[in-house]
């Protein structure tokens, strides 16, 4: 076990080296940087004594992006790996205080909706595997099907335009309403939380779908096991059945979820929290991305791609852990 | 030869003896019949299988819609995905320009007499002088020291410009030039027969040392002036002369003394000019004469006929200004007599017909400058201008007739082919010195954001395009977009997994890892940045497109490489591809003819699922703006152009929502097809 874990680690490390390798490739070649913005809002200041081109090449390499991408990267690499990710260009704050500042309010988001998620998917999609074809079966796999078709972006359209326009029970965006700061810590909180039900409802409902049929998928598998049949040949009630033999066994595959959702949950929300101006960090990152803003981008995508990993690695442990006839090796 | 007859004879009995056993009595079959057991191939079962789902049913229609909306929809829908449109609607325009004209612009009254633009620049500053100080004349000199008289006429608003004839009358020098010297050689050098003793250059030093700059010698004045650091020039002041070759007793040199240099005198009745002399003195200058040569005046003028409008030459308007500057009431211009009328006000110029022209301070003159606008329009405007500057405002309304326009923008005329006249608004605005008329006009514009009607269905958007055709145009690329990138994944897939899942060993470690990587690169911030990469370089929008859908492959074969692999994984241990490698196939041929075949359920089932999120992704990138650009329509871009902004998602909900549905649609239809496949393929599932 130990030394399965020790290969996986120094596999996923490789695999990081590789990944922040592209990704440092691709971001150091845009050629819209924001170095390059900063440099000409330098250069036209009154009183400025040097030349555009002067203050790039002093913040390029300041910045350590003028000694090639390669040696860039071992620059950027053994900053990060020491903790320092270096200030981001668009936040104007280190980029470690930026990510403390947003991480929590993506955080909650994420997990509020992985809650409602589960659930509501995992009574589903059991209650649809147990009467497969029947009316409940093919409702769920229209919804789920549809859920996973749904452009997040036209579900915060339409979830917008329905609860916030025209219902107007909602704010259109924001995390908080104009007397925010007039609250009780109480109000404040409900404040938050009432800001967040749309957001939160945009990613249950195009989440949804995907966990729904991988219950349902795993439970038809269950109820097809030998044991199930010898469950009911002993005689027991089709409740004791379905909620003792077959629920425990269908929980083995969710676990999987799980370990994918880690950076689901940490990751933040890109194109919904931007749409609902949460300013969680998918926000912060959308607007880094889009500026050009190196030192964020690369903490950020450096933190999904760890994550991406660590949640493998976890699922495949998890399984391993819960499921006695998986063998980690 | 006759045995095989005999041969073909039986067979045809029994043929015969069959036919009529199966046509038999009560037509039912024999069990050893063997079309009594149907025997279907597998792709038959499996497409027997599919049209059962009734789901994977209506995901095929709904596909099959949305291909013929998008691909044969064009051919019977009349408009392009660029086809702008125009309605008629009232817009308030800049209608005319009102100016108070106070500038005074030149006539010449003589091609040849023309004065040189350094003297008529100045005219406009020169007569502001004159009202100030009340004179009714003033001179100018040119560049080239031309003197010109600029005088007053019976008309205020009338000046004219008079180049001044002179003799030289004589040379007046104030001071008398003696030497020049520099401290820095520490030598005087005097003018020719000026010799001075030491002591004088010594008084010299002093005065330069004390700054007084003057001194007295032997009961002369002198003076030293900085020519240039560091040499001075020393003069002698006290007495003066005059070189004359007219009248040039003491009375007269006493008079030149006295004058200012800079402008005129007058002794004896006579006006003397002064011109800078080059021996450091002026010349004095006779006047002997003038020639008239230019106008100055503020009128402009305004024809009577405003359809036919005469042109008003520069010589007729310097005959009838001449003679309104004269005060006369009449004058003659190419054969023609006119009459100014000066009665109610206004200045007329009348010929034998009628009211020919009038002279005016008031400029009203189309924005355009199409039309010109009529005397009565522009008494309007000025009753109204007066009133608005008595009462100090900046803004007044009045009503006038003007030509009435239908709902296309053409005149309206009556019965008699006259034009229809309709009382209109116009606001008279102040803009700093000018003023502007404002009134609704029937104007052609763009017919941007039109609700739903017969001609365009679904309305139109923001830049008066189509709606409806713009979907039909934007499923196309959109559907383009998925198959491609689905395609070219499902390529590099399959070669990948292929090579990976059949040699096993180091390539397939290697394949894997950096089918790892690939996975593990988060792709939505990947996409956003090349989407800024990409508009960075402002490219064509197809060239675009092609680079979006390069790489959004690129980006997405991991996952079909790693099921090809997967597959191939557990089926090269089967025994038919044992059979295959002792038959001797080739690797390539037993990878892509023996194994790939096997594995096209799984391909042909993620292809299906998969066109339905590259539709997806391909509209949320074009919604953040970074996908497909405007000109070019898809859904995604047609959803970003109004759902942006709250105003505009509340107001042009008829716009979104349809093209959001048939995103969603398209997607749903994928997956429903996609997922009636996999039932399909594989009926494991079914109990």
């Amino acid at each position: 076990m130990v030394k399965f874990l020790v290969k996986r680690v120094l596999m996923a490390c490789v695999i990081l080296f590789f990944v922040m390798f592209i990704i440092y490739t691709l971001m150091s070649s845009l050629p819209t940087s924001y170095m390059e913005t900063v440099a000409r809002e330098m250069s036209s200041k009154a009183g400025t004594t040097k030349s555009y081109q002067e203050w790039l090449d002093e913040l390029n390499a300041f910045y350590g992006m003028d000694k090639g991408v390669i040696v860039g990267y071992f620059v950027w690499l053994g900053n990060a790996i020491k903790g320092n990710f270096g200030d981001s260009w668009y936040w104007t704050v280190p980029v470690i205080e930026k990510f403390n500042e947003v991480i929590w309010r993506s955080f909650y988001l994420g997990v509020a909706a992985f809650v409602l998620e589960m659930g509501i998917a995992i009574p589903l999609g059991v209650v649809a595997a147990k009467k497969q074809y029947g009316f409940v079966d093919y409702s769920v796999t229209v919804v789920s099907l549809i859920g996973i078709s749904l452009p997040t972006f036209f579900t915060a359209s339409i979830l917008k335009w329905i609860f916030a326009v025209n219902l107007g029970w909602f704010e259109i965006d924001g995390m908080q309403s104009r007397y925010y700061a007039m609250m009780s810590p109480w109000g404040q909180f409900w404040d938050i939380v009432w800001h967040y039900i749309l957001p939160c409802m945009t990613l249950v409902i195009t989440g949804i779908g995907g966990v729904m049929r991988y219950v349902r998928t795993n439970t038809l598998e269950v109820l097809n096991a030998d044991y199930i049949r010898t469950a009911r040949a002993k005689g027991l009630s089709e409740r004791r059945v379905i909620g003792y033999h077959a629920f425990r066994n269908t929980l083995i595959p969710i676990v999987t979820i799980l370990g994918n959702s880690l950076p689901g949950l940490f990751s933040g929300a890109l194109i919904t929290e931007t749409l609902f101006s949460i300013r969680g960090i998918g926000y912060a990152s959308y607007y880094s991305l889009r500026n050009g803003d190196i030192p964020f981008t690369m903490f950020y995508l450096a933190f999904i791609a760890i994550l991406t990993l660590l949640g493998t690695l976890l699922a495949d442990v998890l399984y391993a852990a819960v499921d006695p006839r998986v063998r980690v090796n | 030869m006759a045995a095989y007859n005999k041969l073909n004879e039986v067979l045809k009995a029994k043929e015969k003896l069959e036919k009529e056993n199966l046509g038999n009595s009560d037509g039912s079959m024999r069990l050893d019949d063997t079309q009594r057991v149907k025997v279907l191939s597998p792709g038959r079962l499996v497409f027997k299988r599919f049209i059962r789902n009734r789901l994977a049913i209506v995901g095929t229609v709904v596909l099959i819609a949305m291909f013929l909306f998008s691909f044969l929809g064009p051919l019977f829908y009349p408009y392009g995905q660029r086809d702008r449109f125009y309605k008629y609607g009232y817009l308030n325009i800049d209608y005319a320009y009102v100016e108070q004209r106070s500038e005074f612009s030149m006539l010449p009254l003589d091609e040849e007499l023309k004065a040189d633009s350094s003297v008529t620049n100045f005219v406009n500053a020169k007569i502001k002088e004159m009202l100030a100080a009340d004179a009714s004349s003033s001179y100018l000199s040119d560049k080239e020291g031309n003197i010109y008289c600029l005088s007053a006429t019976e008309n205020e608003k009338v000046y004219t410009l008079a180049a001044v004839e002179t003799e030289l009358d004589g040379n007046y020098v104030q001071r008398e030039f003696i030497a020049d010297f520099t401290f820095v050689a520490n030598q005087i050098t005097y003018s020719q027969g000026a010799e001075l003793p030491e002591e004088f250059w010594n008084l010299v030093k002093a005065a330069v040392s004390d700054k007084s700059m003057v001194f007295t010698f032997e009961g002369s004045e002198y003076a030293v002036e900085l020519v240039k650091k560091p040499s001075y020039a020393v003069y002698c002041t006290s007495n003066d002369s005059y070189v004359g070759t007219g009248a040039s007793d003491s009375a007269f040199v006493e008079a030149v003394r006295a004058a200012d240099k800079t402008g005129v005198f007058v002794y004896g009745g006579r006006t003397y000019h002064f011109d800078p002399a080059e021996n450091g003195g002026v010349d004095v200058l006779l006047e002997v004469g003038t020639t008239p040569c230019e106008l100055a005046t503020t009128f402009v003028f305004d024809a009577y006929d405003p359809v036919d409008v005469p042109l008003f030459t520069d010589e007729f308007k310097v005959s009838a200004i001449g003679a309104v500057a004269a005060g006369s009431d009449s004058f003659e211009y190419g054969g023609k007599s006119y009459t100014v009328n000066t009665g109610d006000g206004h200045i007329t110029v009348s010929d034998g017909e009628g009211d020919f022209a009038r002279l005016s301070t008031l400029v009203v003159r189309r924005e355009t400058g199409e039309d010109t606008l009529s005397i009565d329009f522009k008494d309007a405007v000025a009753a109204t201008l007066a009133e608005l500057q008595e009462n100090n405002l900046a803004k007044l309304e009045f009503n006038y007739m003007m030509p009435e326009m239908n709902d296309s923008g053409d005149l309206v005329y009556d019965e008699n082919g006259n034009v229809q006249s309709i009382e209109t608004e116009i606001t008279l605005v102040r803009k700093n010195q000018s003023y502007e008329l404002w009134c609704e006009q029937m104007k052609q514009l763009i017919d941007i954001y039109a609700s739903p009607s017969l001609a365009h269905p679904l309305g139109t958007d923001g830049d008066g395009y189509d709606i409806l055709a713009r979907a039909m145009y934007g499923g196309q690329v959109s559907l383009m977009v998925g198959f491609v990138v689905v395609i070219l994944e499902t390529i590099l897939g399959v070669i990948m997994g292929g090579i990976a899942g059949y040699f096993g060993g180091w390539i397939d470690s290697i394949i894997m890892r950096i089918v790892d990587i690939f996975y593990c690169i988060p792709s939505t911030p990947i996409l956003i940045i090349i989407g800024a990469f990409l508009d960075d370089l402002q490219m064509n929008e197809y060239v675009r497109l092609i680079w979006m859908m390069a790489v959004l492959g690129f980006l997405g074969w991991a996952g079909v490489a790693r099921l090809v692999r997967g597959q191939i994984l557990s089926l090269r241990e089967q025994e038919f591809m044992m059979a295959a490698e002792a038959t001797g196939l080739k690797v390539r041929r037993r990878i892509y003819r023996h194994l790939v075949p096997n594995v096209m359920p799984q391909l042909i089932v993620t292809a299906t699922m998969g066109l339905g999120s590259v539709i997806l992704i391909e509209s949320t990138l074009s919604f953040l703006g970074l996908g497909v650009k405007h000109p070019l329509a898809t859904w995604g871009t047609m959803i970003n152009s109004v759902a942006t902004s709250t105003e505009t998602m509340t107001r042009y909900a008829y716009i979104w929502i349809p093209v959001g549905m048939l995103i969603c649609l398209t997607v749903i239809a994928f997956n429903f097809v996609g997922d009636g496949l996999r039932d399909a393929f594989d009926p494991k599932m079914k109990r």
